[in-house]
């Protein structure tokens, strides 16, 4: 095989973070894989979080997380995400994070108050679906979530 | 002039806000809850959020929310017009902190006129009697119009009978009153002026009062915004209030005078839900076929369109029509031809319970009050 397409090949699995790239070439086959390793969840550094008349869980739970595998997680308010405490930390979770159920997942930032969002299950986040800083709606995806078991 | 205004409001409301802006060259910005996803103000808007579930309390009745959405996308000013958040000075406050403009009423003239006795003492001062011992029988419910500027300008246009009414919902209005004497709207237009100039009214609104068959009069209260009725007087009088109000917002001066104004022929207005008549039961679920009246003189406005579904959650209301002609003889043929045409299937209206009204004496005479909607279903048989 060309030296070329290793190099590229080993170009995208690091960009992408794969474990796994296989090309062929007649007849074009292209198969790429990440499965990475578990980040386990950043435990929420605390900080004042008022606390909002509703149930920010509330929407959450009418899921059927346990009997879903993957699940999408959306926001209970209107308001900014935020995917970390402040911006010099590390976000809560990211693609790959183990979180266990009421860990903090982002907090959503309305009028200056801040709403923790929580898993919902026990799982795997396998997509993060809004950047840091933008306005969510209500009931707009956050998280994608495969739960345990 | 504003750059771009969100509308905190839904159904036709929203939808005459939005084409108002759009005259006006102004962007503008839908907010619906959950149950409105396919409501037609968004999709006449330039961009739309999504703000809480759909109990109002949660999307169009959170101050928080409205003003977070209005900063978030750059909107620098906030238009409510009835309705909801309408005369709330949490959502003002928010929005005055953020700098952004809500169009209507400020805190000054929503706190004074909440304070019962500090209105009653401005009435006695101002000699608008408020005692309703004075008025000899059921009353009819009159809304004299009004607009002020900045500048101190204050108008009177026009008025309205708003007295077919269920419990406080206004069902229909004509303006002018048929049954009103000159004399009496004299007197009624003097004491409304008086009321709105003590408290240097700037914007839209209407200064209701009870009046009985011999003319007398009393103060029932100052709706310092816009109304629904206020469609009327629009029709009535060929002035766009909705889009005064943002003028005015914006610092702007009228542009007329009271003498300017239009105001010969009669216009009729009614409020036509998705209500069975037989019954009162609100009807919800798909509008699988709609027509919709329309002709020289006939103004509807409405959120609905075909295959729409009215959610449960919200009054179930589908249209105001609202007709004008040369005379009042003439308008009420057109408003019954107009519900005559008004077809829906999926849902019922209750359109059938206007037509049986202006055939009534009571009616055609004039001679109604805040009693005969009461009264006509009392004796309803056979719908």
């Amino acid at each position: 095989m060309d030296k070329k397409i290793l190099k590229m090949a080993a170009e995208v699995m690091r960009e992408l973070s794969l474990n796994e790239i296989s090309i062929k070439d007649g007849e074009t086959e292209i198969v790429m894989k990440r499965d990475s390793a578990p980040v386990p969840a950043q435990k929420a550094i605390p900080q004042e979080v008022e606390e909002l008349d509703f149930d920010a869980g509330e929407l959450l739970m009418k899921e059927d997380f346990e009997n879903n595998p993957k699940s999408e997680i959306t926001a209970p308010l209107l308001g900014i995400f935020h995917g970390s405490p402040s911006q010099s930390d590390l976000p809560y979770v990211q693609i790959g994070s183990k979180v266990n159920k009421g860990d903090t997942l982002c907090t959503i930032e309305s009028m200056k108050m801040m709403t923790e969002i929580p898993a919902p299950c026990n799982g795997t986040i396998v997509d993060v679906c809004v950047a840091d800083g933008n306005l969510v709606e209500y009931g707009q995806t956050l998280f994608v979530i495969t739960a345990d078991n | 002039m504003f750059n771009k205004v969100l509308i905190a409001n839904r159904g036709d409301i929203a939808v005459s806000m939005i084409r108002s802006c759009k005259e006006l060259g102004i962007k503008t910005v839908a907010v619906y809850s959950s149950a409105d996803m396919e409501s037609l103000h968004i999709s006449l808007a330039d961009e739309s959020y999504c703000i809480g579930p759909a109990d109002p309390m949660k999307s169009y009745c959170n101050a928080d929310v409205i003003t977070c959405t209005a900063i978030n996308c750059g909107a620098d000013a906030v238009y409510v017009g009835y309705g909801f958040l309408a005369e709330s000075i949490p959502l003002i406050e928010k929005c005055k902190a953020a700098g952004i403009t809500c169009i209507g009423p400020d805190t000054a003239i929503i706190e004074f006129l909440s304070d019962k006795s500090a209105v009653k003492n401005l009435m006695r001062e101002l000699a608008v009697p408020t005692n309703m011992n004075r008025l000899h029988g059921a009353p009819k419910e009159i809304d004299i119009q009004l607009i002020g500027d900045s500048s101190g300008a204050l108008y009177v246009i026009g008025d309205r009978d708003s007295s077919y009414i269920n419990n406080t919902t206004r069902l229909m209005g004509e303006s002018p009153a048929y049954a009103v004497s000159d004399k009496t709207r004299k007197k009624l237009y003097k004491a409304a002026k008086k009321i709105a100039g003590a408290l240097n009214f700037v914007g839209v609104g209407s200064i209701n009062f009870y009046v009985d068959r011999e003319g007398n009069h009393v103060f029932k209260q100052f709706v310092p915004r816009l109304q629904v009725g206020c469609a009327i007087t629009e029709t009535q009088c060929r002035i766009n209030l909705t889009k005064w109000q943002i003028r005015i917002a914006a610092g702007e001066t009228l542009s007329f005078s009271d003498e300017d104004l239009f105001l010969a022929g009669c216009t009729l207005g009614c409020r036509i839900y998705a209500v069975n008549p037989a019954n009162d039961m609100p009807q919800t679920g798909e509008v699988s076929i709609l027509h919709i009246p329309c002709g020289l003189g006939v103004r509807i406005e409405t959120a609905v369109y075909q295959n729409c579904t009215l959610p449960l959650e919200y009054e179930p209301i589908l249209a105001k029509v609202i007709v004008h002609a040369g005379n009042r003889e003439e308008a009420i043929i057109k408003m019954k031809n107009a519900l005559s045409e008004l077809v829906t299937e999926g849902v019922i209206n209750n359109s059938e319970l206007f037509i049986d009204f202006l055939n009534t004496e009571e009616f055609q005479s004039g001679d109604y009050d805040i009693t005969s909607y009461s009264k006509l279903l009392s004796k309803r048989t056979d719908y």
